[in-house]
C-alpha cells in the first residue's frame, strides 16, 4: 500500500485536480451559456411568454443535434472550431471547448424541463401584479425551479466527470487518461482500480450534494 | 371603475375557434362587490382576465379609471396591473418562500423601499389573521390559509380593485364563509371595489350587490342581487336558482297537492317578511293556504324567505287569492311542473 501510494500517489493526486479543473471550469461555461438558451427555450416556445416558433425551432434542433454526437467524436469533429476559440487543442484548455460544446445544450434541456414544471398559475400571479417579464423568469421561475435544476445539474456534473476522461485523447490528463494509459496501455490494473474506486466515491459525494442541496431548496 | 364595452375574444386553436366572450359589456361601480356567475366554460374566467390584460380582447374595449387600458404601452400596464390586485383558485404561492416572503418579495420586485416593504407586509398579515404563520411554507397551510396569503399578497399593493377568480371554489363551506367574510372586511373598510366570478350561487347571494349572469360567453342578465334573483328573467337565471334555492317536490306529494288546490312559491324581501299576507289572504278568500316548506337565504344587505305553499278551496277564490298575494310585494311563482 504505502509502495503504491509512494510511486502512484503524486499522479493520482495530479490527475484528480486536472479532472476537478476540467469539470468546474467547463461546467461554469456550460451554465453561463445554457441557462441563457433554457430560458430563450421556454420563452419561445408554443404559449410561451415571447412565443417564436423560428427561434424556438432553431435552437431546440441545433441542441438536439449536438446532444445525438457521442462526446468522443464530437471532440474530433470541433478540432478546427477549438483550435479557433481557445488557441489550441491539447491540454486542460484545450478539452474545455468540447465539453462545454457537449455540456451547453444537456444544460439548457434540463433548465428547460425544470423550469416548464413551475405551476404557470404562480407566473400568471406574478403577471397581474405588474411584474416584468426578466423579474419573473429569475424570481418566480428559477427560484420555483431551482431543487429540479440542483438535480438536473447534478447528473451534468456526473456526465462532464464521465466526458473529462476521454480527455486523455487530446493529451489533458485527468483521472480517465490515468487509467487508460497505465491502467490499459501499460498493464498496470492496480492502478485502474484505485481511480476507478475514486471516481465511484466522487460520483457519489456528488449525487449526495445534490441530492441533500435539491431538498433542502425545495422547501416542502 | 370597470367599463367592459362590446368585449369578444376568439380563441384559435388549431383550425377551431372558440368564441369565449360574444359582445360582453359590463360595468363595476366604484365601491361595489360585482359578481358574474356562470357554468364552467361560460367565459367567466377570460373576462375577468381582460380586466388586467392577462388576456387581450379580439374586439371591444376596456377601461379602468376612464384609461382605455389597450392604449397603454408596457411599462404604464405594469403600473396599472400594480392598482389591480388579482386571487385564484389555485392561490398560486410561491412553493418555496415562506408566507412573509410570499407577500414581500412582489414588494420588492416592485422596488418598494425596505420600511415600507415591511411594514405592509406585517399590516396585510395582521388583516388576513396569519401574523403569527409569517414563517411558515404554503405546503404547511390548509386552504384557506393559503388563500389568506394571497390575499395579503394582493392587498400589499394597495390596490384599488381586486379581481378574485373563484377564490373559494376549492374550499369547504365554513372555510369558504371565513374567506368570503374576509373579502367583506376588505370591501367595507379598505373601500376596494371587488370584481369576482363564481359558480356558487352562495358567493353571489353572501357578499355581492350587484350580480352579472353569463351562459356560452354572453352575459344575459345583470342587476341588483336581490331583483336578478327575485325575479329572474332569463331561462340560465332561473335554472341557477332553481337549483339551489327552490324546493324539490317528490312526484307523488307533488301530484296528490296539484288535484286538491294550486301550489305556490313564494319570496318574501325584506319588510315585505312582516306582512301578516298569508293570513290576510286566507281570511279575506276563505281558502287555506298550508306551508308545504320553507327557508331563508341571508343576503349581504338583507333577508329572503321562501315559502312553498299550498292553497286549497274553490278554483275562483284561489285565482283571487294568488293575485291579492302579487300586490303585496311579494313574489309569487305559480309551481306547475
Ligand atoms: N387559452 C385558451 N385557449 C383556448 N381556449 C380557451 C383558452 N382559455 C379559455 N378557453 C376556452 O374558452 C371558453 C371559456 O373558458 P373560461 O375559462 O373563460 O370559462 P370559465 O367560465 O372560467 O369556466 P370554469 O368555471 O371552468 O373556470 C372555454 O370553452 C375554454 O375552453
Ligand atoms: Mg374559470
Amino acid at each position: 500500500m504505502a509502495d503504491f501510494l509512494n510511486q502512484w500517489g503524486g499522479a493520482i493526486w495530479d490527475g484528480f485536480i486536472q479532472t476537478m479543473q476540467m469539470t468546474v471550469i467547463s461546467l461554469l461555461f456550460s451554465i453561463i451559456i445554457g441557462l441563457p438558451l433554457g430560458v430563450l427555450l421556454v420563452l419561445t416556445r408554443k404559449n410561451g411568454q415571447l412565443e417564436n416558433v423560428v427561434i424556438y425551432t432553431v435552437v431546440n434542433s441545433v441542441i438536439n443535434v449536438i446532444r445525438s454526437i457521442p462526446f468522443i467524436i464530437l471532440l474530433f469533429f470541433i478540432l478546427p472550431f477549438t483550435k479557433a476559440v481557445a488557441g489550441t487543442t491539447i491540454g486542460v484548455r484545450g478539452v474545455i471547448v468540447p465539453l462545454v460544446v457537449a455540456c451547453a445544450p444537456f444544460i439548457a434541456r434540463l433548465l428547460e424541463s425544470a423550469m416548464l414544471e413551475v405551476n404557470r398559475g404562480v407566473i400568471e400571479a406574478y403577471q397581474s401584479m405588474g411584474i416584468s417579464t426578466p423579474k419573473i423568469i429569475w424570481h418566480v421561475i428559477i427560484r420555483e425551479a431551482r431543487s429540479s435544476i440542483i438535480l438536473g445539474l447534478t447528473i451534468a456534473i456526473i456526465g462532464l466527470i464521465g466526458e473529462t476522461a476521454m480527455a486523455g485523447f487530446v493529451g489533458a490528463g485527468g483521472l480517465g487518461d490515468l487509467a487508460y494509459q497505465f491502467g490499459y496501455v501499460r498493464f498496470q490494473p492496480d492502478v485502474m482500480y484505485a481511480v476507478i474506486i475514486i471516481l465511484i466515491v466522487i460520483v457519489q459525494i456528488v449525487q449526495t450534494i445534490g441530492n441533500v442541496v435539491a431538498r433542502r431548496l425545495k422547501k416542502n | 371603475m370597470i367599463k367592459l364595452q362590446h368585449v369578444s375574444k376568439t380563441f384559435s386553436v388549431g383550425k377551431n375557434k372558440i368564441e369565449a366572450l360574444k359582445d360582453v359589456s359590463v360595468e363595476v361601480n366604484r365601491g361595489e362587490i360585482f359578481g358574474v356567475i356562470g357554468y364552467s366554460g361560460a367565459g367567466k374566467s377570460t373576462l375577468i382576465r381582460c380586466v388586467n390584460l392577462l388576456e387581450r380582447p379580439t374586439s371591444g374595449k376596456v377601461f379602468v379609471d376612464g384609461v382605455d387600458i389597450q392604449s397603454l404601452n408596457k411599462k404604464d400596464l405594469l403600473k396599472l396591473r400594480r392598482k389591480i390586485g388579482m386571487i385564484f383558485q389555485g392561490y398560486n404561492l410561491l412553493e418555496t418562500a415562506n408566507v412573509y416572503d410570499n407577500v414581500a418579495i412582489p414588494l420588492k420586485l416592485e422596488g418598494i423601499s425596505g420600511d415600507e416593504i415591511k411594514a405592509r407586509t406585517e399590516k396585510y398579515l395582521e388583516i388576513v389573521g396569519l401574523k403569527d404563520r409569517s414563517k411558515a411554507y404554503p405546503s404547511q397551510l390548509s386552504g384557506g390559509q393559503k388563500q389568506r396569503v394571497a390575499i395579503a399578497r394582493a392587498l400589499a399593493h394597495e390596490p384599488e380593485v381586486l379581481l378574485s377568480d373563484e377564490a373559494t371554489s376549492a374550499l369547504d363551506p365554513n372555510t369558504t364563509d371565513s374567506i368570503l367574510e374576509l373579502l367583506l372586511k376588505v370591501n367595507r373598510e379598505l373601500g376596494i371595489t371587488i370584481f369576482l366570478i363564481t359558480h356558487e350561487l352562495d358567493v353571489i347571494q353572501r357578499i355581492c350587490d350587484r350580480v352579472a349572469v353569463m351562459d356560452k360567453g354572453r352575459i344575459v342578465e345583470t342587476g341588483s342581487v336581490v331583483d336578478v334573483f327575485t325575479r329572474p328573467t332569463e331561462a340560465m337565471t332561473k335554472q341557477f336558482v332553481h337549483d339551489e334555492a327552490r324546493f324539490r317536490i317528490p312526484p307523488t306529494i307533488f301530484k296528490d297537492l296539484i288535484a286538491t288546490g294550486k301550489l305556490v312559491n313564494l319570496t318574501f324581501i325584506g319588510e315585505s317578511a312582516k306582512d301578516p299576507a298569508l293570513a290576510t289572504m286566507a281570511k279575506r278568500y276563505d281558502v287555506l293556504p298550508s306551508i308545504i316548506a320553507g327557508g331563508i337565504d341571508q343576503l349581504k344587505d338583507q333577508s329572503i324567505g321562501n315559502l312553498l305553499v299550498h292553497i286549497k278551496g274553490d278554483q275562483g277564490k284561489v285565482d283571487e287569492a294568488i293575485h291579492f298575494l302579487k300586490s303585496r310585494q311579494i313574489v309569487v311563482e305559480e309551481v306547475s311542473e
